[in-house]
């Protein structure tokens, strides 16, 4: 008996390993067999296929619409596959791409963009104007263009002038052009391809390197084009790897699975910089981090307040405690590198002249230590998002116990990071937060388009806020001076700087830091090109 | 037979039901929403109220609810809102290597699990017996995304003989699986060791080991068979942990099977996509459980199926 019953044991295991050995065999993918340390051998310096780790997954690639999912990951892979008219230098200068040369009307108002000769997508289609105006045209269209209209919103029509020449015309100056022509969501994609039902899966441009192989949230790999008008690019291939885990991403690199990785988190900085092999890019980006103070509120209504706030606030610290260095202070409400920035001081660190401050307002120490003004106490509720800033929650319990010494009392009110947008972006009734720890990141890099989307007066106290003004701040000079900066076709920074010393001194926030990007690769290969707009980019390692 | 297995599916479907209308309603009221997170920062509230209506977002959730409900009993699982593609193909895309994790886990757990027991069992105070029970203590006491940290530090970036992400080849199972069988072996081989003793002590073991039979012959032919049912049976119960362990261990390593697409999915507030996995990922539980039932009575007549089963 006992024996028979073994055979039938057996018989159940056997096609379970088969079935295994089935999957086995038509389950990998067809890529490059990336066995660790086989990679540079032959004493070559680089490495022909690249495989860069993102902290992001690719969902999904089409320059327009909603794609490319998700940011930054698709819009780096899209910068490999596409080419736009102008593209951003390391330094965020505007270079040209596929446009060789533009000028602007004496109004201000028309573009006038030279194309250039020569040019083919991956497809073999021209590139000509043809492949540009409908397709800019088509941009304009709210029901196209979903997630960047605002960018392009200022343009009023696309003309065709003849075969090498456009001409973009706005309704009113629109400073913020060329930055919106260096965006993702101005890549230019062939004309056949466009409107395609697999388009967003297998798109079709005219940048370094054409599609191969593309599996939605885990991997994209992509194939040197030999026609790109730079020349041949650097390496055979370069693969696009979801690595979601910090920790995983390191150990692909340092076993060698992976030559680029992005988002090194600010504890192994250090430990990656004394291993071997490998080196550290760190740049300052361009993302601000801030708590945004509520003008709902009554007790934040007060400018002393808020500038009290400013002082008590030691972010000289949080950035040595919580980003060990790899952060820098704010000295405007924009990154120095944005467009239009000007630097407007700083809130120097003083706990007295918090006091002092907060003292002149009326607001004097209380019951357990808390600030009070009659019946009203200075106790306020930080929202702040888990895992969507790195170190988000560490930083609002640091501001917390630093308020605290000053007489505030916070509470700290924690939102999960998918939920998070969609909980401060509501009409003015439904604000149901003193604070918020918010980051923003100008992926156009253009300072008068950031400050408009964060500070410019909300138009409807009905409706929910458009942009990402949720503390309700509101000042008329500086709408003005950001009208201004949106239309200056040059020197923003002059237009800009009345709004940006007004919202200085207005504290409609607790002024933090500027992340730095963080991006290691192995010394196998070039360095990537790393743009402040925090896109790594190892297409363009120049 | 036959009407025990159909009242038994009859069950999974309905518990399946309950389950996906409760994951519908539970990941509505968690808030967030996919289409913010989808068009990004720069998206204007027109854009925004368009994909909503687009996606169906505007309609009321009951009638979202039926809707779904009613494409789901043809098998129409909707489109995942993220990838911008059949749910069902996004789900398919990512099975096997879920599949395969789960098959070599599962498989190396039981061979090296009833081994480990065998040996424990035929000796039960040698040194291999005593030094195996810690070592298993070990196992079960260690996290298994600890585990699979350790064995990327050590297999991966130190001694570089496999990889440290990723699915490429064979070789790509060997450390999260080893991740994930890790504590069914130790459980295994507990079992094994515990009902083999037991078996062991019996009367007709004693009768066959007068007739002269081996001790090794003893264990490994009428011992093994008694012990096989109840590993089976625990190995069902195990699945819960097998799914939940692919979620963390898969994020681990980056490997694109169905539980890093179940992460992805939820904070992507997917909802099409996270409801699709639900179904894979319950109906999995309760049909693996429904098969280790039936494989086990099979193999001992002893369990019974049927009324009250």
């Amino acid at each position: 008996m006992t024996r028979s019953l073994d055979r039938r044991s057996l018989l159940l295991l056997a096609p379970s390993i088969a079935a295994l050995g089935g999957l086995a065999a038509c389950g990998f993918s067809g890529g490059p067999s990336s066995s660790p340390g086989a990679s540079g051998s032959g004493g070559a310096p680089t490495v022909p296929d690249l495989v860069y780790a993102q902290s992001v997954p690719i969902s999904s690639l089409e320059p327009s619409g909603k794609q490319p999912q998700a940011y930054p990951a698709g819009y780096e892979a899209a910068f490999a596959i596409f080419s736009g008219l102008v593209r951003f230098t390391p330094e965020l200068e505007i270079e040209p791409e596929l446009a060789t040369e533009w000028a602007t009307s004496e109004d201000g108002l028309t573009w006038t963009f030279t194309l250039r000769t020569g040019v083919t997508f991956h497809d073999g289609t021209t590139f000509d104007a043809d492949a540009v105006v409908p397709y800019f045209t088509s941009m304009l269209d709210a029901k196209v263009n979903l997630s960047a209209l605002s960018l392009w919103s200022p343009i009023s029509k696309v003309i065709k002038v003849d075969a090498q020449t456009i001409e973009i015309v706005t309704e009113e100056p629109y400073g913020g052009l060329l930055n919106t022509l260096a965006h993702g969501s101005a890549l230019i994609p062939s004309p056949k391809s466009v409107g395609g039902k697999d388009f967003a899966l297998n798109p079709v441009g005219a940048g370094p390197y054409r599609m191969a192989t593309f599996k939605p949230g885990s991997e994209l790999r992509v194939e040197a084009f030999d026609g790109y008008h730079r020349g041949r690019p650097a390496y055979d291939s370069i693969t696009y790897r979801y690595v979601g885990d910090p920790a995983g991403r390191l150990a692909a690199l340092r076993s060698g699975q992976a030559q680029v990785v992005d988002a090194v988190p600010v504890e192994q900085v250090d430990t990656l910089k004394a291993a071997g092999g490998i080196e550290v890019i760190e740049e300052p980006g361009l993302q601000v981090f801030g708590v945004g103070l509520c003008l709902t509120t009554p007790q934040l209504q007060d400018k002393q307040v808020r500038q009290a706030l400013n002082h008590a606030v030691d972010v000289g610290s949080i950035i040595t405690a919580v980003f060990r260095g790899h952060a820098t202070a704010m000295t405007s409400p924009l990154a120095p590198n944005t467009t239009g920035f000007v630097d407007c001081g700083a809130y120097d660190f003083s706990v007295d002249k918090a006091n002092q401050l907060l003292d002149e307002a009326g607001w004097a120490v209380g019951a357990g230590g808390v600030r009070a003004k009659g019946a009203q106490r200075l106790s306020l509720k930080l929202r702040t998002p888990d895992g969507m800033y790195p170190n988000d929650v560490r930083v609002a319990q640091v501001i917390q116990e630093q308020l605290k010494a000053v007489g505030i009392e916070i509470t700290i009110d924690k939102i999960d990071k998918s939920a998070f947008w969609d909980s401060i972006k509501v009409p003015k009734a439904d604000v149901d937060f003193d604070m918020v720890l918010f980051g923003y990141n100008p992926s156009h890099g253009n300072g008068a388009i950031q400050l408009d989307a964060l500070y410019r007066t909300n138009p409807s106290e009905t409706t929910t806020i458009p942009q990402w003004n949720f503390q309700w701040y509101s000042n008329d000079a500086v709408d003005d001076s950001i009208t201004a900066g949106q239309h200056a076709v040059s020197d923003s920074a002059k237009a800009l700087e009345p709004a940006q010393k007004a919202i200085w001194d207005d504290c409609p926030y607790l002024w933090l830091y500027v992340k730095n990007n963080i991006v290691a690769h192995s010394t196998k290969v070039a360095a990537p090109v790393v743009l402040p707009v925090v896109f790594t980019l190892p297409s363009r390692s120049e | 037979m036959l009407r025990f297995v159909l009242g038994r599916l009859v069950r999974i479907l309905v518990q399946v039901f309950c389950v996906v209308t409760l994951v519908f309603l539970l990941f509505r009221l968690a808030g967030g929403d996919p289409v913010t997170l989808l068009l990004g920062p720069d998206a204007t509230p027109q854009a925004a109220a368009q994909l909503r209506h687009e996606m169906g977002l505007d309609r009321p959730q009951l009638v979202q609810y039926g809707d779904f409900l009613l494409h789901a009993v043809t098998g129409d699982l909707g489109e995942s809102t993220s990838y911008s593609q059949p749910v069902t193909a996004v789900i398919v895309q990512a099975l096997p290597p879920t599949l395969s994790l789960m098959l070599l886990s599962v498989v190396s757990a039981v061979v090296v699990g009833v081994a480990a027991g065998l040996l424990a069992a035929f000796r039960p105070h040698g040194w291999f017996a005593r030094g195996s029970l810690l070592l298993w203590v070990a196992l079960l006491a260690v996290p298994n995304f600890w585990l699979g940290m350790v064995l990327v530090q050590v297999f991966a970036v130190q001694l570089q003989w496999l990889p440290a992400i990723g699915y490429e080849n064979p070789a790509s199972l060997v450390l999260p699986a080893t991740a994930i069988a890790a504590r069914l072996v130790a459980l295994i081989a507990r079992l094994t060791r515990s009902t083999t003793i037991e078996v062991l002590g019996e009367e007709f073991i004693a009768t066959a080991r007068a007739r002269g039979v081996s001790p090794a012959r003893l264990v490994v032919v009428h011992a093994l068979g008694p012990a096989l049912p109840h590993v089976l049976t625990m190995i069902g119960l195990q699945a819960g942990y097998l799914l939940g362990g692919a979620v963390v261990v898969e994020n681990l390593f980056s490997f694109p099977g169905m539980g890093s697409l179940l992460l992805s999915a939820v904070s992507g507030r997917d909802y099409p996509l996270m409801q699709g996995i639900t179904i894979f990922f319950v109906g999995g539980f309760l049909i693996i459980n429904l098969v280790t039932d039936l494989v086990a009575s099979r193999i001992d007549p002893r369990i019974r199926l049927g009324a009250g089963a």
